[in-house]
């Protein structure tokens, strides 16, 4: 099995910590790239080369200057990058970015747990589904 | 036969008068149709003496040599004529001098048949000529409006007409030939009788109105007395007295009002312009009546200048629709010049012409009320702007309530998360202190996120109208039943609820209540098995509902206290939570528009008080 490639795009220190440690406990073996904002993440998926492209996006909403849904919509509106799945891995449990999230098609939106143990299982059951259960088209 | 212009044409058309035209001599010239009919003259100009009996045109010569050769206007006399039917009628003339532009020496005659015989014997007998004039005056007096009937010097009834039938409510025939007092004895005390008395002792009439309280009638009485028979006539003036007495009282109310009143009150005469104003123009505005009577002058000029254009267009207005009930609000200079707030309320009156005659109406003095408007729309305003405030700040307060709890979350799950990651990446490493430290600031934290939940579960509670719904509480109290099923076999408890209202509200947050309520109930018990009853009372506006327990209790001092958020009256280890249950309640209520209370006795129980709206 090749290595699975990861794309967190997050801001805060914290959760880019905590979610690097929940996948390092993980059993599969991962690349994880980490992108700190909205623009960053563009400007990479504008240049990156198909081998560069993950296979799983994490992405938070509250991004500086362009923010998680606006990131979800560039995307989801590319023919290269619409078919990886993006999970929508947010502290906001407001109706509306859920909403708007799937309505931007997303592939799931999740609500971070605030218990250490609940958020290390939760990295885990990601894991599982979008890399091992789930067939995905491949590049 | 050539008719001069200077011949009257009423007496020339005249069925009722005979005209003539005679010369000096007594001849004819000129005879109208009336007199042609009866005489039948041959061709004019034929002697008058040709028709006269028994040297009647003495007579006529004499009259006309007054009226040519004497200072008189006009010369009586008095003739028997011989009709063509060879009958005689005795008639009456009266000679005229002539009038300018007749013909030279030409005299005119006047005259009618005179209706009562005279004293010469006529030619149609006495009888004929009885029934004929009495025919004739039945038949007017049957058809006058006015009552009438005839007495004798014995007051003995000799005529009842048809309106006497009708007034008296008594036939002619049952009533002819008695005596006038024997039938009507209350007329003996009332001014009919020394009335009837003096007509027939001086041979005068009389006139005299008077009440008869039998036919609850008032009688207008005009009596003429002749030969020793007594005409009279009555009419019924009762209507007219009545408003004639309405129209006293009506006035003499309306002296009184004006001077209960303290309105000053106009009467504007609009064909000649002139208005009266009664004595409270001295009490309101401090001028002398007398000074101010006369035309509108006086009142336009005082109207106050800003008012003034407005004023007079409105009533101009008012005028011309011709409307009736006109009012208006301005200022109106006094005689210190200082202006008045008056309220003038007038009543129009239109003549046929449609024109108005005549404006009748009252000015109020709104000074005083003006004064207590204006200071309470002040007062309004402020409360209103105070108001607008309180609430801009209440969903300030609100929306710092949400944003906060919710940005406070985020840290806390980082404090929590890495305190939980330093327990387990270095769980060996630590000693036992490190993991009791680690324990007490995960504990602080887990608090704390009990308080923020709280929180955003309280800044929640807010209604809007659109989420009311009709919610029956049954169905409510048994969900909330459900809740507690397991920790009241535990605790071997029992809840009695009654039947329950529908009521108008949002289900989420009555539900809330009720847990809440009936939570505290179970929560705060005492050793025994807990008890509680839910119950309600319906009230006029609203539902008063009470939850009652056996449990611990609250001290009175406290009462106001638990309703306070995050007030708490035991220590987190006797009783967990963090004290906002009640202050969500209380909220819950308000917002539904109710009142929420305790009443409680230390050790024995609690009851908690709600109301809602009907």
């Amino acid at each position: 099995m090749h290595e699975v490639k990861i794309l967190l795009i997050e801001d805060n220190d914290g959760d880019i910590v905590l979610t690097l440690e929940a996948l390092y406990d993980a059993r599969l073996k991962n690349e994880v790239k980490v992108i700190k904002d909205g623009a960053a993440a563009i400007e990479f998926f504008a240049s990156a080369t198909k081998e560069e492209l993950p296979d799983l996006i994490l992405l938070d909403i509250n991004l500086p200057k362009i923010d998680g849904k606006e990131v979800l919509q560039y995307v989801k509106s590319n023919p290269e990058l619409k078919r990886i799945p993006v999970v929508m891995l947010t502290t906001s449990s407001a109706q509306s970015d859920i909403t708007d999230s799937y309505n931007g098609h997303a592939n799931c939106y999740i609500t971070k747990p605030v218990d250490l143990n609940k958020f290390f299982d939760l990295v885990k059951v990601i894991e599982d589904f979008w890399i091992t259960i789930v067939k995905l088209p491949g590049k | 036969m050539k008719l001069p212009a200077t011949y009257p044409d009423i007496l020339v058309k005249s069925g009722a008068c005979f005209f003539l035209a005679l010369n000096e001599a007594g001849e004819l010239l000129f005879a109208n149709d009336y007199f042609r009919n009866i005489f039948s003259p041959p061709d004019l100009p034929v002697k008058f003496s040709d028709l006269v009996q028994q040297g009647g045109d003495a007579l006529v010569l004499k009259a006309i040599d007054e009226v040519l050769h004497h200072p008189v206007a006009s010369a009586p006399f008095e003739l028997v004529l011989r009709k063509k039917d060879g009958t005689t009628v005795h008639t009456q003339w009266e000679m005229h001098r002539p009038t300018p532009g007749s013909l030279p020496g030409e005299v005119q005659a006047i005259g009618t048949i005179q209706s009562a015989p005279a004293t010469h014997q006529p030619l149609m007998s006495d009888q004929d000529n009885r029934i004929v004039s009495e025919e004739r005056i039945t038949r007017v007096l049957e058809s006058i409006s006015d009552g009438f009937f005839r007495l004798d010097v014995n007051y003995n009834i000799l005529y009842w007409n048809y309106k006497a039938e009708e007034v008296f409510r008594v036939k002619r025939e049952e009533i002819i030939g008695r005596n006038f007092w024997e039938q009507y004895k209350e007329a003996l005390s009332l001014q009919f009788y020394p009335g009837f008395k003096e007509a027939f002792s001086k041979h005068a009439s009389v006139h005299f109105q008077e009440y008869f309280p039998p036919l609850q009638i008032w009688f207008d009485v005009n009596a003429y007395w002749f030969d020793d028979v007594l005409s009279v006539f009555f009419t019924d003036i009762t209507e007219k007295k009545k408003s004639d007495q309405e129209v006293r009282t009506i006035n003499e109310r309306l002296k009184v009002v004006e001077k209960a009143t303290k309105d000053v009150i106009w009467d504007w005469d609009l064909v000649n312009n002139r208005v009266i104003w009664n004595d409270n123009v001295m009490s309101m505005f401090g001028y002398v009546p007398e000074n101010v009577n006369g035309n509108t002058r006086w009142w336009f000029d005082n109207l106050h200048p800003d008012d003034r254009k407005r004023v007079i267009g409105n009533l101009k207005r008012h005028i011309r629709e011709q409307l009736v009930n006109w009012q208006n609000e301005y200022r109106f200079r006094c005689a210190n010049g200082a202006y008045k707030y008056v309220y003038d309320r007038g009543f129009a009156i239109y003549a046929q012409s449609q024109r108005p005659s005549r404006m009748i109406g009252t000015m109020q003095d709104l000074t005083e009320r003006k004064a207590s408007e204006f200071i309470l729309k002040k007062l309004n305003n402020s409360l209103e702007k105070r108001a607008k405030e309180l609430a801009a700040s209440n969903d300030e307060l609100e929306r710092f309530a949400y944003v906060t709890s919710h940005d406070l979350q985020e840290p806390l799950r980082m404090v929590t998360s890495f305190l939980q990651l330093l327990q387990k990446r270095y769980r060996d490493k630590l000693d036992a202190k490190a993991h009791e430290y680690i324990g007490f600031a995960v504990d602080g934290a887990e608090r704390m996120k009990g308080l923020i939940l709280d929180l955003l579960e309280y800044s929640r509670v807010n209604t809007n109208k659109s989420e009311l719904e009709q919610v029956d509480l049954n169905e409510v109290a048994a969900n909330v039943l459900l809740t507690y099923k397991q920790l009241l076999s535990e605790t071997d408890g029992s809840i009695d609820i009654t039947s329950l209202p529908m009521i108008k509200g949002n289900r989420t947050q009555l539900t809330q209540l009720l847990q809440n309520l009936i939570g505290n109930a179970l929560k705060y018990r005492r050793a025994e098995p807990p008890r509680i009853q839910v119950t309600v009372e319906e009230h006029p506006q609203e539902f008063e509902f009470a939850v009652i327990d056996n449990g611990i209790g609250i001290e009175e001092r406290f009462y106001h206290k638990i309703f306070v958020i995050f007030q708490r009256l035991h220590h987190k280890n006797e009783y967990s939570g963090t004290g906002i249950g009640l202050a969500i309640c209380k909220k819950i209520i308000e917002k539904h528009g109710g009142r929420i209370w305790v009443e409680s006795e230390p050790g024995e129980g609690s009851t908690f008080y709600f109301t809602l709206p009907k």
